[in-house]
């Protein structure tokens, strides 16, 4: 049983307030049609370069794939890499909890330059994996697409910021 | 500042997975069932409420449709938009979810997921009301052309449809604001 004071449990609220608030906006700015241009082409040449490192990580196990722009193709099989599919949902969700947590800038940096990458590396590992379901087991494609993937890794980048979470606090303790 | 140790947010996210994992196919059995329970009440009670004529209905093969028919001004007949809205994985994802809360006692588990699964129920219903209510407009002017009708009635269920994508991260914050409410101290004396 949690037996925090209440003060901490009004921080944790206000902590989850924030994150909640704060994930639509983030989500709308760095989902790739929102209303900063650069960051909407940044976010495309993200999307297009997990396409390619996909696509490599399959002919790597020896699946043979072609890449254009963001579609992976080959076997008879096509799959569109799109906005929701690049891992910035799962970003947003982190960079939502980094910020919203009243620590030092150097601690969220360092969260953001670890666990970014980790999470983009995981939702490559995704694309990746639906794509050779798509091939061998195409009628499981939707399912393995909405029912396993995604979850996976939306609680595995809930995980990576709870534990961030529990370091940062261990270090703000007096 | 109460949060929970490592070894404690490593055991969550590892009995939340598993027990994901095991409920998602007795989840692909029964989601049929709770689409056309949803669709349902969203006929009996969600519709009239907002003065939408028509109802909803839910069609499960590959994936989850829901499927709306409302009153067609144009002919006088009805209209039918499919949707992929409760193509989702909300209820076993809140119930892993409530499971893998390890932080708080079982007792409380149980109550997170009964709360959460109400919930995550009242949200597709509100969804599935805002579409029909979204949908219906359109198809109650007559003046509309068919196929400027077919682009708004299409742009208006994915609008709503797009929630798919950020479901897990809805059923979640559901599951944290809950947990939050259910972890506050205990008034017993041990």
């Amino acid at each position: 049983m949690v037996k925090s004071p209440p003060s901490s449990r009004r921080v944790i609220l206000t902590y989850i307030l924030i994150v909640v608030v704060s994930y639509p906006v983030l989500n709308w700015v760095l989902g790739g049609s929102g209303p900063i241009p650069w960051v909407n082409g940044a976010i495309d040449a993200l999307t297009r370069s997990q396409a390619l490192v996909s696509a490599g990580m399959l002919r790597v196990l020896g699946e043979p794939v072609r890449v254009r722009g963001t579609l992976l193709a080959g076997s008879g099989f096509v799959c569109n890499v799109a906005q929701g599919c690049n891992g910035m949902s799962a970003v947003t969700l982190l960079l939502a909890g980094l910020m919203g947590y009243p620590t030092a800038w150097r601690r969220r940096l360092l969260g953001l330059a670890a666990l970014v990458p980790a999470i983009l590396v995981v939702n490559m590992v995704r694309i990746a994996g639906l794509y050779w379901s798509g091939v061998h087991h195409r009628e499981r494609f939707v399912d393995m697409h909405v029912y396993v993937g995604q979850v996976f890794v939306i609680v595995l980048t809930v995980g990576l910021w709870l534990a961030w979470l529990s370091w940062v606090s261990r270090r703000d303790e007096p | 500042m109460g949060f929970p140790q490592r070894r404690t947010i490593v055991l969550a996210v590892l009995v939340t997975l598993a027990t994901y994992a095991l409920l998602l196919p007795a989840w692909m059995q029964w989601r049929g069932a709770y689409g056309r329970g949803v669709a349902a009440a969203a006929t009996a009670v969600v519709l009239p409420l907002l003065d939408v004529e028509g109802g909803v209905s839910s069609e499960a093969s590959a994936s989850v449709a829901t499927v709306y028919t409302l009153r067609y001004a144009r002919t006088g007949g009805w209209g039918r938009v499919n949707q992929r809205l409760l193509n989702v994985p909300d209820l076993p994802l809140v119930l892993a979810g409530a499971v893998g809360a390890v932080f708080i006692p079982w007792r409380r588990r149980a109550i997170l997921a009964v709360a959460g699964t109400v919930v995550v129920f009242l949200i597709h219903l509100g969804l599935i009301g805002t579409t029909a209510l979204r949908l219906a407009a359109p198809l109650l002017d007559p003046a509309l052309d068919p196929s400027r009708l077919d682009d708004l009635l299409y742009q208006r269920a994915e609008q709503i449809g797009a929630y798919r994508d950020v479901a897990p991260v809805v059923v979640l914050s559901v599951v944290a604001l809950l947990s939050w409410a259910l972890s506050r101290p205990s008034r017993r004396v041990h």
